[in-house]
């Protein structure tokens, strides 16, 4: 069909206008940012590639590599946790069942709680003394493993992960769940009748057949380990206690811009550096995503 | 009959993970005040008490007043764009709109911290920094990318002789998406308003930044404030966190049964 340009343009323009000036403009505004140093009033002072050096080789390249490896930490156990944990799920759910209809219901409760408050009730639930996660241990006799969850540097990433998979797996489990349920019956029903065992029938005909769904949610979980924030501030605050054992690229770039309790001098300039290193990790995949909805499209 | 066994025993393992919390918020949030305590957060309420919703709801009315002046306008608003970006960018291909929509669809990535500065200081340029119509705005706008795509994903399964026909009927492409999309994209709606209410009413960051002004805030940020208060009255929080997420428990159960099969058509579909 033939459109005049003119009122294709009529109908798009009040989104792209404010599509660039909200999201275009800030984007290159902060890539403009972090070749200067601005102590976030006055006036900006160009200083080349310095907060790059700074960041790279210089005094924060500790806390930046160690920011970084949390990340990528953050993404494989969420990958493994949501992923693997969602589709055992899924499969209990798709088995035909009585009460699959209130167990989804269920798994999809803690995602209607706001991350804030997800992070408050839980630090309470980890509270070392009294809360809820160390009386249960003790109650089953394992209360030699009660500890001060979030205080340890070697279990507080892992708990904030836990904390998130709990918050999140209902979704992952609902996305499974469809596309699990979009297979042909029949399909199964044959390999059945061809005396193939539930565990077959898993790997070879219900795992081959979701496979894209995996890969597209492995994709954005790798998008938003990277982009991840709120649960860390709302658990063990900017700072990414205890001693930046939970700290994650965002929460790095929170302190070295705004600032925080007792952190350095602040630096938007050195701040919007982070935010690149941040993009320049989580650009290539989205391209990717963006890559393989459109062949999804082309393809449909 | 032992395969059956052991997934139930599986699922309700699953369902006390999930629920345990709930069971503390509920059961705290309905004592009175000198019943709650760590030691005692376990246990039911030995009597029951409204007292920490009516404290709550009497701090948080006005935040939650606030955050339904966001939410229903930003959902509203960045569902109907998005469905007009969807129609456009599905069924009305011209040259660079495939790279118009790949473009679009970035937006669901940037880290909200990374644009957060310039965002507030245009928002000041314009005079919309502090009050609720700047977060809609702000909400409207990184809603885009999701309900577009959503919308575009809808809108490409439904047959392209539909829209031509209109067509030859006369019809321009404004009266095409009243007449002809418009009416079938309940589904695609329903998706995307359960998606946007979510999102917007959970939201924090943008929330805290774009007002300052507590009696301007969103329900997150007060409750975040009475959360972390000194006063240890957790049946006055426990009661505002339910209150809090009431709505969009209501909006999950009222659309439920669409969101599963809308999610289907919608953006994590491989």
């Amino acid at each position: 069909m033939s459109i005049k340009l003119r009122y294709l343009l009529v109908f798009i323009i009040p989104a792209m206008l404010l599509y660039t000036v909200f999201i275009i403009y800030p984007l290159f505004d902060s890539l403009i940012l972090s070749f200067f140093s601005w102590p976030g009033v006055g006036s900006r002072t160009f200083v080349g590639f310095k907060n790059f050096q700074t960041l790279f080789t210089g005094s924060y390249a500790k806390e930046l590599f160690n920011a970084f490896l949390h990340n990528v930490y953050f993404f494989l156990l969420l990958i493994l946790l949501e992923l693997g944990l969602g589709f055992l799920i899924a499969l209990m759910l798709a088995s035909k069942i009585k009460g699959a209809g209130v167990f989804r219901v269920i798994t999809y409760i803690p995602n209607m709680i706001p991350l804030v408050l997800v992070g408050f009730m839980w630090g309470l639930f980890l509270n070392p003394q009294v809360g809820l996660v160390n009386q249960l241990l003790k109650l089953v006799g394992l209360g030699g493993l009660a500890q001060p969850w979030l205080g340890l540097e070697n279990t507080a990433l892992t708990t904030i992960i836990l904390v998130n998979v709990w918050r999140n797996l209902g979704f992952y489990v609902l996305v499974i769940l469809a596309a699990i349920l979009d297979i042909s019956p029949d399909l199964i029903e044959a390999a059945y009748i061809d005396g193939a065992n539930n565990w077959k029938i898993t790997w070879r005909i219900i795992f081959p057949l979701t496979f894209s769904t995996f890969r597209t949610l492995a994709i954005l979980l790798f998008i938003w380990s990277f982009n991840i924030f709120d649960t860390v501030y709302a658990l063990t605050g900017v700072q990414a206690g205890p001693y930046r054992s939970t700290d994650v690229l965002g929460t790095l770039f929170y302190r070295t811009a705004f600032g925080g309790l007792g952190s350095g001098a602040v630096d938007m300039g050195l701040g919007a550096s982070v935010t690149v290193f941040i993009f320049m990790i989580v650009m290539p995949v989205s391209i990717l995503y963006v890559y393989l909805v459109e062949k999804r499209q082309r393809s449909a | 009959m032992i395969r059956k066994l052991v997934i139930y025993i599986l699922l309700v393992v699953f369902a006390l993970f999930f629920l345990m919390p709930v069971y503390v918020l509920l059961a705290t949030s309905f004592k009175p005040l000198k019943e709650v305590g760590l030691v005692r957060m376990w246990f039911p309420p030995n009597e029951f008490s409204f007292d920490g919703f009516v404290k709550a709801f009497n701090k948080l009315a006005p935040n939650l007043r606030n955050s339904f002046m966001l939410v229903i306008p930003a959902t509203l608003l960045s569902a109907v764009i998005g469905s007009i970006n969807g129609y456009v960018l599905s069924k009305l291909k011209f040259r660079g709109s495939d790279f118009l929509f790949a473009l679009v669809l970035f937006g669901m990535f940037i880290p909200y911290q990374s644009v957060l500065f310039p965002l507030i200081r245009f928002l000041q340029d314009i005079g919309l920094y502090g009050s609720i119509w700047g977060l809609v705005l702000v909400h409207v706008v990184y809603g885009l990318p999701i309900t577009t795509l959503i919308f575009r994903n809808y809108y490409s399964e439904v047959p392209t002789e539909l829209i031509e026909a209109a067509s030859i009927d006369g019809a321009g492409i404004f009266k095409t998406y009243l007449k002809v999309l418009f009416p079938i994209s309940l589904p695609g709606f329903v998706v995307v308003v359960i998606w946007q209410f979510t999102n917007i009413w959970n939201e924090f960051l943008f929330a805290v930044t774009v007002t300052s002004d507590p009696t301007k805030q969103p329900i997150t940020v007060a409750l975040v404030n009475l959360a972390g208060s000194q006063v240890v009255e957790w049946n006055v929080q426990m009661a505002g966190a339910l209150l809090a997420a009431l709505p969009t428990l209501i909006v999950y159960i009222l659309l439920g049964k669409y969101f599963l099969r809308g999610l289907l058509a919608g953006s994590v579909k491989g």
